[in-house]
Formats: structure tokens, sequence, C-alpha cells
């Protein structure tokens, strides 16, 4: 991680990445641009395909860390190829230690093949400590007690339980293979009720369909990376109950 | 065998297993370039942008749902081209130009959403039925019984 200015320690650390659903994409970026945070970081890294994010006709990395107001939040515009996948966690979870992060949370997506019928996608969550899974029950978020979680949010939360940071995934059912701002604004939802602040999706779901538009084509090679890191199996009914 | 030359035999495995998967990968990415060249998603001489969409197959039938953000239900035409091919087509609620979605370098405009979905297996065309819901279509299509 390169840091673009001096990042103050001890803030809460807010995670996307592009995954089912691209959940935690799209909900990563309305809260940045909803709480005007700035780049303060990004991500160096030759694992990743040679590309530079264009923004008003200069480059970035596609993976960079906004702040402001006590939160970071670590984004993704590309996919993240599934080669990269541990390396990015791991380093993700080193520059959180390296800040003394208070609280890590990944905005995640949980795939369901009845999302159709859903109205209103309810979260789930998983924690990296016995002491951070008391954070999901008081929020009310039904603790993913058993299964399989696999790709970066994964890793992130063994990293994290490995070096005893208190880490959370809040997932909220969704679509497997196609963007899902409604998942998206269920947990930001939860999100904004962690962290105290006020954030109104309602703009999130007017704009729903335009979101779903211009995220097809990483959706797209989400799908292929999502594919060869086995993505499929956490449908699988765990083996101990 | 010694218990100093196991390690030797897992590392010789390891190695193995990683060239298998490195194999695979290429053959993955050989095929997927060969079979989808390089284009965009969207075609503004065609006017349309190809949506996302997944097939599988059940035991009965062939489901093919896809992503149709966008537009406007009563205009959706699914509807056979050849045997094992099918065409979806749809109107976009506006048409849109691609500067509209970043894409500055290109003129021109968007109207449909449209893709063509090779079918695995055989299919009986005139019992196909198809729902549209939450911005997603989902066709049914019962497969042909084989004698």
């Amino acid at each position: 991680m390169v840091e673009r200015e001096e990042v103050p320690p001890g803030q809460v650390v807010v995670i996307g990445l592009p995954d089912v659903g691209l959940v935690g994409v799209i909900a990563t970026q309305f809260l940045i641009e909803k709480l005007g945070l700035r780049e303060v970081a990004y991500l160096r890294s030759d694992l990743f395909p040679p590309i530079a994010v264009l923004h008003g006709g200069l480059p970035h990395s596609p993976v960079r860390v906004f702040g402001d107001k006590g939160i970071l939040v670590v984004f993704s515009e590309t996919a993240v190829p599934a080669g990269a996948v541990a390396p990015l966690s791991r380093a993700i979870v080193d520059w959180c230690r390296s800040k003394g992060a208070k609280l890590i949370i990944s905005l995640s997506g949980i795939p369901v093949p009845n999302r159709q019928d859903l109205e209103r996608p309810s979260v789930f969550g998983a924690a990296s400590l016995p002491e951070a899974l008391g954070i999901l029950r008081k929020y009310g978020i039904e603790v993913l007690e058993s299964g399989i979680m696999v790709g970066p949010y994964a890793l992130i939360l063994r990293y994290c339980a490995e070096h005893g940071l208190p880490a959370l995934v809040l997932s909220a059912q969704c679509f497997f293979s196609y963007p899902d701002p409604e998942a998206a604004a269920s947990v930001l939802g939860k999100l904004a009720e962690i962290l105290g602040v006020k954030i109104d999706v309602e703009e999130l779901l007017e704009k729903g369909e335009e979101i779903r538009l211009r995220a097809r084509d990483v959706m797209m090679r989400t799908q292929r990376e999502m594919a060869r890191m086995k993505k499929a199996q956490e449908y699988d009914i765990p083996l101990y109950v | 065998m010694s218990a100093s030359r196991r390690p030797r035999r897992r590392d010789l495995l390891e190695l193995l297993m990683e060239y298998v998967e490195e194999l695979e990968r290429t053959s993955e990415e050989l095929a997927e370039g060969l079979l989808r060249p390089a284009s965009p998603c969207w075609d503004v001489r065609d006017r349309s942008i190809e949506p996302l969409r997944q097939v599988s197959v059940a035991p009965d039938e062939v489901i093919i749902t896809v992503d149709l953000p966008f537009v406007k239900p009563e205009t959706i035409r699914v509807r056979p081209v050849e045997e094992d091919l099918i065409e979806i087509v749809a109107e976009m609620k506006k048409a849109l130009r691609p500067r509209d979605l970043g894409v500055v370098h290109v003129e021109g405009e968007l109207r449909h959403i449209r893709c063509r979905t090779r079918l695995p297996v055989p299919v009986q065309f005139e019992a196909m039925r198809f729902e549209f819901r939450k911005g997603i279509l989902e066709v049914r299509l019962p497969r042909k019984k084989t004698a």
C-alpha cells in the first residue's frame, strides 16, 4: 500500500472487492460518494493485470483506499485475478494492522438461488473473533453458523483471526452472477447502524437499473475469476452440523 | 523410505499440481480467446448491448436467465433463430450514448439489449415459457424426449 497522505491510526476500515453480485463494490462506491471521502492510499502490485484506471484523464491504481471522518474504505474497480487474491488479502490485513484498525468490515454478498423471490435481501454475518460476533448479535445480524466462504473476504477474515484483529463480513442475500444494488443497499443499511452514520440508500435503489448496466463488464470479468477460485462452493451444504 | 525423503516427495507433488493448474488455466484462457475474440459488449452499428446471462440444464428443461436492466418489459422478445440458437431482444427505456456510460471516444447510440445464446441440448421451442421479474428474464424450455 502506498499512502498519498498520512493516514491516522485507529480507524474503522470498510472493504469492497468484486465478488458475487458486486455487492461490496456497489456499496463502497456509493459510500465513498455519499460521505465525500478522498483517496488517501493505493495498492501497487505486479500481480494485477497492467491496468491504469483513468479519472479526469489521470491514471489511478484499480485498488484504492478512500478516507475521512474516521472511516477508511478499500475499494477495487476491477476484478481481482484469482492468483492475486491471497497476496491482496494479506496486504490489506497487514496494512490494517500497521494502521491499528479499530474494526475491519467487509461488505459482501451471499448467493441465493431464489433471489428473485426476495423483496428485501437479508444480511448475515461472520466474524474473526468471538467478541466481534457480539457486534453482529447487538445489531440483529444473524450469524452464518456454518458453511464455506470463498475468495478475498474469506482470507481477510482468516488472516484477521490469526492476528487477533476484530473483523466482520456482512453478507446480503444476492444474485450470484448479476450486479445486485438492492443487496448493496441492505448491507449498507446494517453498516450505517454499526458505524452510527446516516446513509440514505434510496438514491442507490433508484439508480439500480443504471448501476446494473454500468456494472455489466466488471461482473463478467468477476464471474471468470470466481469460477477459477471455485466460488460455487458457497452453495455447498456444510459437512458438519 | 527414509523420513528425510518424504518432504522432497511432497514438494514434487505440489510442483506437479501447480503445473496441472497452470495448464488448466492456460487452456481455459486459450479456449476463451478462441471462442470469444476481444470485442466490447456493446455495438453501435447494431445499436445494442449484450446482457449477462446464464444457461443451466435440468433433467427436464433448459433454463436461461438474462439480466435485463433498463428495458421496457413489454418489448421483450424471445425467439428461436436456429434449432439450437435462441435470440432475446428488448428495447431500452431510453437511447443511451456510449458517452453516457463513460465511453467518450465512440459516437452513436444504444437502443436495445440483445443476445443470441446457443442451447446445449435439444429443446421444444413450442412449449417455451418466459417470465420477467426484478429485471431478470427467465426462459424455460422443456427438453426434447429422446427415444
